[in-house]
């Protein structure tokens, strides 16, 4: 799984994109985010920030999309506008 | 035309492409942004606008198509840069080409108010002391939610 992140959260994150193999007990967005930040809460509390939207496979989504291994998988901080 | 781009724009040549898709207009009304060397946090050396290769561009257009559903414009032209711009450079353009003045005025101020809180750009500005994260301002929300309280025709 690819998984990239724009703005803010890419300073929790520590990178702009990684490519990830997903464990078999993350399937969906809510374990996404909790694996991504089980040993980063700052990263935690900034995925589970309810004004960061997801984009998967290059369509927003909403609530808690089940993911595959062969998602791309994008976090948008909120955004500064233009 | 709605364009989000690295590259520096024409803002004059642009008002004047505008002014020839729309020969039935008789008002034509724009607005230019720029990056300015101050900001309530200090001094600005650079502002960086991050942007989403696609998803920028969606918001963007589908503002644009609410400016064109909501006044009766003849043309739109939206530029909005990206990348690392410096003081006094320009960010974004808006022009409206409208039959008379007041949809074309309103148009650009509308669109300003919506760019400014929904389109999808990460700001940061780089300073003295390093680079700070952007949000819109309490004012640029009071602007904004100024278009949901008109009534609609």
């Amino acid at each position: 799984m690819k998984i990239l992140f724009y703005g803010r959260l890419r300073d929790a994150a520590g990178d702009t994109e990684r490519i990830v193999d997903l464990p078999a007990d993350v399937r969906d967005a809510d374990s996404l985010r909790a694996w991504l930040g089980a040993d980063n809460p700052h990263l935690l509390e900034g995925l589970r920030d309810r004004s960061v939207r997801m984009i998967v496979n290059d369509e927003l989504v909403h609530g808690n999309p089940t993911l595959a291994q062969g998602d791309e998988v994008e976090f948008l901080s909120p955004v500064s506008g233009g | 035309m709605i364009r989000v781009q690295e590259e520096p724009f024409d803002a004059a040549a642009e008002l004047a492409l505008l002014t020839d898709r729309a020969p039935q207009a008789g008002a034509v009304a724009a607005f230019v942004g720029l990056v300015r060397p101050e900001s309530a946090s200090g001094e600005v050396q650079q502002l960086e606008l991050q942007h989403h290769p696609r998803f920028t561009l969606k918001t963007v257009e589908e503002i644009g198509e609410d400016g064109c559903a909501r006044f009766d414009l003849q043309a739109l032209t939206i530029i909005h840069r990206f990348g690392l711009l410096d003081p006094g450079e320009a960010i974004v353009f808006v022009a409206a080409a409208a039959e008379h003045r007041r949809a074309a005025f309103e148009a650009v101020d509308y669109l300003m108010d919506r760019l400014k809180t929904e389109a999808a750009f990460w700001k940061r500005e780089h300073g003295p002391e390093g680079a700070r994260w952007i949000e819109a301002r309490a004012e640029d929300h009071a602007d904004r939610r100024r278009w949901d309280d008109e009534n609609t025709a």
